[in-house]
């Protein structure tokens, strides 16, 4: 099967955006998926899979990004990454 | 004498001597060029360094959580940096290409990422950099063979003055040394001070160069409510601050004196509750003087987890908050609300993509949507009934329908625990949240399908004036003193009154000096709020009577109902100011 290459903005929603906790939760997901992850912002592309990229993007709360998945689980990976970020992450304190 | 402003992380007055923490300082790391044909060495020895400092971090990770720790969550963040796929791939490139030794290829790789922080606006991710220290440092450490543990030799209580502490610095301060804090950079937002405003330390960050200006063991004064640290004091700014440390402690013995908190100044009381949820740890709620737990957010057993919480995950849960809410008092019982989902509040493998979720199948309607979700909770609930005070509510209640439909589902669940033999509170108090205004107008008729209703100011305020605070261009109106938001919390009040059920607040207005007091003062029986606001408001209710609050209520009800919001807050200030002289002082701390 070829692979699919899918794309999808998502909208950072919890109050401190993509700081360490979520970089970290977000790179593990994305870890877990044989898809190749990559997250755009503002022209800048990094890898879904790594945190340090992750939090170089200064993603703050309201920052729009978007995440490409490039492999056979890649509606998976989208919809999984997607719920991680509209749920702000399971944060409590940034809900 | 010099007085060094920074920014007020956590409030509150201290003097005392110097900790002067200067970091662990550099590491002395030795660069050099790895000889030709030696780089596949050279990359195993950082693999290894790599793997014990996994290692550390995971230890920690195990003591903290021990502890109960939810700093724990940041290490998992640490372990994800040390597994980082393309800081790896950095790295190994400076030792197969440039062929550097793996602790100098390590410092290259981390200063180029240093460098991007520096360059950032936003401020709270500025101090994220503290972490990619933590991280270096670890590594660093292992692959070196430098001593690996770390600790404060913190004697006698200290005020800490640091450059800055990095997370895993900041967590193992002992803590009953520790007076104050004042460090050179940080924010309100950093590591340090989250954990100064939990521990109730008095704490000022954002100083500069402090650490360039103090001598350690001599004395300083810190003031965390204003944000100055004064050193080397003149006779007169020493006695000024003595007369505050004097309030401070005046007021620190009158919380004290509080055995009972909430008592008025003729006698009367005001039940103050504590807003909890689960997994975060609760302490230090008898010693703030919460009566009982108001508010149990059991959402947060669906947001913390991977699937969904079986019966005895949540029977555990609910029946161990049960037992602590006993715990504080006579009346120590527990409001558990049912599951409040929907909204902005999304969980995982539950909640669906609404067009628009504020309307959408949030709370009590979703319970009614999905009757196993609901059984299972009410399940839990009613069996954890028989451990302590417990009282169930649901949210977002919106017409008699729900509830009536409600009640059915709770006769055949009780049907079930009885048949099976399970032990439970029969006459379990159910109540409902006023939070839509149509529960608000209609609720006399409310009030007569339930035990209790708590007013649930956040979402009534936003649903009435149908404004979202986070979305700035339209905060200006979520307005808790618009006069049709008051009027719908008096129409809420005299129904509870005429039904003759008890009536509360649970939103973050409680917690408000100005709006809390105003509520009681028109007829609210109980507030529930965070446990560290317990003492201001309890504060506030011994300075005032039962007859001064029915003359701050008739005060706000003779303004003309085509006031603004803003002329009403004020008005309300204005008389806060008249029945407390000494206001200042009660919101000192």
């Amino acid at each position: 099967m070829a692979d699919t290459k899918l794309t999808k903005e998502f909208t950072l929603l919890n109050k401190y955006g993509m700081h360490v906790r979520p970089a970290g939760l977000f790179s593990k997901l994305a870890s877990g998926f044989d898809s190749k992850i990559e997250v755009e912002k503002d022209g800048n592309i990094v890898s879904g899979k790594s945190i340090m990229a992750l939090m170089t993007l200064e993603a703050t709360c309201g920052s729009v990004l978007k995440v490409t998945a490039e492999g056979e689980d890649a509606e998976e990976a989208l919809q999984a990454l997607e719920d991680l970020v509209l749920r702000k992450f399971d944060i409590p304190d940034e809900q | 004498m010099r007085t060094f402003a920074g920014i007020s992380t956590s409030n509150g007055f201290v003097r005392g001597p110097v900790f002067l923490y200067r970091g662990q300082g550099e590491l002395p790391i030795v660069e050099y060029v790895v000889e030709n044909g030696k780089e596949e060495e050279e990359l195993l020895r950082l693999r290894r360094a790599r793997e014990e400092a996994k290692k550390d971090v995971e230890g920690l990770i195990k003591v903290l959580e021990d502890r109960g720790n939810e700093e724990s969550k940041i290490f998992e963040s640490h372990l994800m940096f040390l597994d980082d796929p393309w800081l790896q791939e950095l790295t190994e490139k400076r030792i197969r290409v440039d062929r550097l030794n793996a602790e100098a290829a390590v410092k290259k790789v981390i200063a180029e990422q240093r460098a991007i922080f520096a360059r950032m606006n936003d401020e709270y991710f500025k101090e994220r950099v503290r972490d990619i220290d933590d991280v270096e440092r670890r590594l660093l450490t292992s692959l070196s063979g430098f001593e690996r543990t770390l600790k404060f030799e913190l004697k006698a209580p200290s005020i800490i003055v640091a450059d800055d502490l990095t997370p895993s610095e900041t967590v193992q301060l002992d803590r009953k040394f520790v007076l104050g804090i004042a460090t050179n950079g940080g924010s309100k937002t950093s590591h340090v001070a989250l954990l100064a405003r939990a521990l109730a330390i008095p704490a000022v960050t954002g100083l500069k160069d402090i650490t360039e200006h103090v001598h350690p063991g001599e004395e300083v004064l810190l003031d965390g409510t204003n944000g100055l640290v004064t050193i080397r004091p003149t006779k007169e700014a020493l006695e000024k601050f003595d007369e505050l440390l004097n309030r401070q402690r005046t007021l620190l013995e009158e919380d004290k004196d509080n055995k009972v908190a909430g008592s008025l100044k003729d006698g009367g009381e005001i039940l103050l509750y504590a807003n909890i949820h689960p997994g975060v740890p609760v302490e230090g709620l008898k010693e703030v003087g919460a009566r009982g737990v108001g508010l149990y957010r059991s959402e947060y057993l669906w947001l913390n987890r991977e699937g969904v919480p079986s019966e005895e995950d949540q029977f555990e849960a609910y029946s161990e908050a049960a037992r602590i809410a006993s715990s504080l008092s006579e009346k120590g019982s527990i409001t558990i609300r049912a599951l409040d989902i929907g909204g902005d509040k999304l969980v995982r493998g539950i909640s669906k993509t609404e067009n628009n979720p504020f309307l959408g199948n949030r709370s009590i309607r979703y319970l009614l949507t999905h009757r196993e979700v609901m059984k299972t909770q009410l399940r839990a609930i009613l069996r954890a009934s028989a451990y302590g005070d417990v009282w169930m509510m649901y949210p977002m209640v919106s017409c008699v329908e729900e509830l009536r439909e409600a009640a059915l589902v709770m006769e055949e669940v009780k049907r079930e625990l009885t048949e099976e033999g399970k032990s439970f509170n029969k006459n379990i108090k159910v109540g409902a949240m006023i939070e839509v205004p149509s529960a608000a107008i209609n609720a006399e008729a409310i009030c007569r399908h339930v035990d209790f209703v708590s007013i649930g100011t956040n979402d009534l305020i936003q649903y009435t004036m149908a404004a979202d605070r986070s979305n700035e261009d339209v905060a200006h109106l979520y307005q808790p003193t618009n006069p049709a938001v008051l009027k719908l919390i008096k129409m809420t009040i005299d129904a509870a009154k005429k039904v003759g059920i008890p009536v509360g607040v649970c939103g973050e207005s409680a917690a408000d000096p100005i709006m809390g007091v105003l509520w009681v003062a028109m007829g609210v029986d109980m507030l529930s709020m965070s446990g560290t606001y317990i003492p201001l408001m309890s504060r506030m209710f011994k300075n005032l009577s039962r007859a001064e609050l029915d003359d701050y209520a008739a005060t706000i009800a003779a303004l003309p109902d085509d006031s603004s919001a803003e002329e009403i807050l004020a008005a309300c200030r204005k008389w806060m100011e008249k029945a407390i002289p000494k206001l200042d002082d009660l919101l000192l701390l």
